[in-house]
């Protein structure tokens, strides 16, 4: 298991150095890998990955001033400028720190309200499932990055592209176009991959990484008695807003890290800092983005409700090995459950070993030119899609939605709904369909069910909360987000 | 009916933009000076992936890789060359011999 823990977190790394290499396009390529595993083996390696690429991505960002990864944004601006001022290993080190605290806290926080939200959940019904399911992508909408609109757009996308393939209740075939591997539905490793993995590197035109690689020295990673003192707060911080953060649906570890980071410069002493290397704004955000990893598991595995692609990616990767996460996990495959746990206390203990030392060796990685590390990254990503099924049409469709995905980018849109909808279109349509079995047709069950009621409730009050925004068209967060 | 609630609210929100796209950037705005790099990649890897299943693994992969190398970016053929044949043993080493995932033998007989 611990062998498992590490490969994960060691890939992690490296996925969230290398610009174009996502989280989520590193674990959909990784999964066919962990086929061969049971379940818990395989969640291990590829949770390893996801949250070991939160600490990957502050090495670029801090020595290159190039975000690995779009959580790593706030952590270019002071973590560059410390190490533009001499102190890169300074700013690594409590990068790596504060990662350990807030993934050791997010864990501690997951153990705690995990279980006992499960066991909340259970009695959930089909209705209550649904709103549920709605709420979870209106406040997907709500915290997202790009437009309220927009978001739902990609969503009924994702929700769309979920209804190909055999119908669940009727058994008759949609839209498969006499395509036997349509009958499936469409896989979420080929649109994943595709959208991610390929349309990444279809939109980043070949490039050089720049020469001027800061390459700290080790005796230089440990920073001075103050920038310990200027670090603690702002870790402690950052760890409780990430983990609050990341239970909300949304692109929680992206948003995290810009809210840490306004937080910290606004209650600031000397706020004039920010920017020029303040210890605060490496802290802050590097803790926030970590505990936010942690935080997206609680809903993930407790209510079996993913919050982001990556979360819906390792759940597909849980329902590929049959075990379906929700309230039922804790209970019917606590194996996997507190093995899952268990090896992220041991991951972010060993992310910090992995991180301090090695960051020299990682930062030579850096030296090879994009131009041979994308036909690399294509060839893993046609390995990765066909090894699932071993079908040529998923090489396709991973092909055509690395267009789509190159397209979407030119247009402003986010993929990463499209594939939470893609995710929970078979669970979304199967409660819906059974609400309404229920009540004999009568959408009125949504409204008479008091937890329904009030999860619908909520969801309005979001959509009128963004419609009065939008018509004030107040500056909010959202839009000072898009900024950078 | 879920592909019809799913279709609906697409148009419903697709109605949104439309409606309220007048302040935003316009569609010219757009850059699109990468689009033959895309498109050569596209094209490079439609042709690979259709030899595929054909001409297995190891051939299908030094060929897409050294023409991604010399035709897109203009490298080097005798180091593309090599760079791309040590590529694919590698990752056939990897996955076909380490990981025992089965790869595509095509008209190879290993």
């Amino acid at each position: 298991m611990l062998w498992y823990a590490f490969l994960g977190c060691l890939v992690g790394t490296l996925v969230g150095m290398l610009p174009g290499v996502g989280p989520l396009a590193g674990i959909s390529i990784l999964l066919p890998l962990t086929f061969g595993l049971d379940a818990t083996r395989a969640i291990v390696m590829l949770a390893g990955i996801y949250y070991g690429s939160q600490y990957g991505g502050s090495t670029t960002s801090i020595l290159l001033r190039i975000p690995g990864e779009a959580a790593s944004v706030m952590t270019c601006i002071d973590g560059n400028a410390m190490a533009k001022k001499g102190r890169a290993g300074a700013a690594l080190c409590i990068a790596a720190v504060g990662s350990f605290v807030a993934g050791t806290f997010g864990v501690l926080l997951l153990t705690v309200v995990a279980p006992p939200l499960a066991l909340f959940a259970l009695g959930f019904g089909p209705p209550e499932y649904t709103t549920l399911l709605v709420l979870g992508l209106i406040f997907l909408a709500y915290m997202s990055t790009s437009s309220l609109v927009r978001t739902l757009l990609m969503a009924a996308l994702g929700l769309l592209l979920g209804t190909i393939g055999i119908d669940v209740m009727t058994g008759h075939f949609r839209y498969s176009f006499d395509i036997a591997e349509l009958g499936d539905g469409l896989g979420i490793v080929p649109v994943a991959v595709g959208l991610f993995g390929l349309g990444e590197i279809l939109s980043t035109p070949s490039r050089d990484v720049p020469k001027q690689v800061i390459r700290p020295r080790f005796r230089e990673l440990w920073p001075s008695r103050l920038e310990w003192r200027q670090s603690a707060a702002p870790i402690a911080r950052g760890s409780l807003l990430g983990f609050l953060i990341g239970i909300i649906p949304g692109s929680a570890h992206i948003i995290s890290s810009f809210m840490a980071y306004a937080l910290e410069r606004r209650i600031s002493r000397t706020p004039e800092e920010f920017g020029k290397g303040a210890v605060a704004g490496v802290a802050g955000p590097e803790s926030a983005n970590n505990a936010a990893a942690t935080g997206a598991f609680v809903p993930m595995l407790a209510l079996g409700i993913p919050t982001g692609p990556v979360t819906a990616v390792l759940m597909a990767a849980l329902l590929i090995h049959g075990v379906p996460p929700g309230p039922t996990l804790v209970n019917d495959h606590p194996d996997v459950f507190w093995g899952f746990v268990a090896s992220m206390y041991v991951g972010n203990l060993m992310l910090l070993a992995l991180n301090l030392p090695l960051v020299g060796l990682f930062v030579n990685l850096l030296r090879i030119p994009y131009a041979y590390l994308y036909p690399m990254i294509i060839m893993f990503c046609v390995i990765g899609v066909y090894e699932v099924n071993h079908s040529i049409v998923d090489i396709w469709i991973m092909l055509i939605m690395g267009g789509v995905g190159y397209a979407l980018k030119k247009f402003g849109f986010d993929p990463a709904p499209l594939v939470l909808g893609l995710v929970i279109a078979p669970i979304f349509e199967m409660s819906l369909r059974q609400s309404l079995i229920m009540s004999d047709g009568a959408w009125l069950i949504f409204l008479q069910r008091p937890v329904a009621l009030a999860l619908l409730a909520l969801s309005a009050g979001l959509l009128v909360l963004a419609a009065i925004g939008y018509a004030s068209r107040r500056k909010d967060w959202r839009s000072k987000l898009e900024a950078p | 009916m879920m592909p019809k609630l799913a279709a609906g609210l697409m148009m419903l929100f697709a109605a949104c933009i439309a409606l309220a796209g007048g302040p935003g950037p316009r569609l010219s705005s757009i850059d699109w000076s990468d689009r033959w790099h895309a498109l050569l990649l596209v094209v490079i890897t439609a042709i690979g992936i259709s030899f595929y299943q054909r001409l297995g693994f190891l051939l299908t992969m030094s060929l897409l890789v050294f023409a991604l190398l010399v035709i897109v970016e203009r490298r080097n053929a005798l180091i593309a060359a090599a760079y791309s044949v040590a590529l694919t043993l590698f990752a056939y080493w990897l996955f076909g011999k380490a990981l025992k995932s089965p790869l595509e033998r095509g008209v190879l007989w290993f």
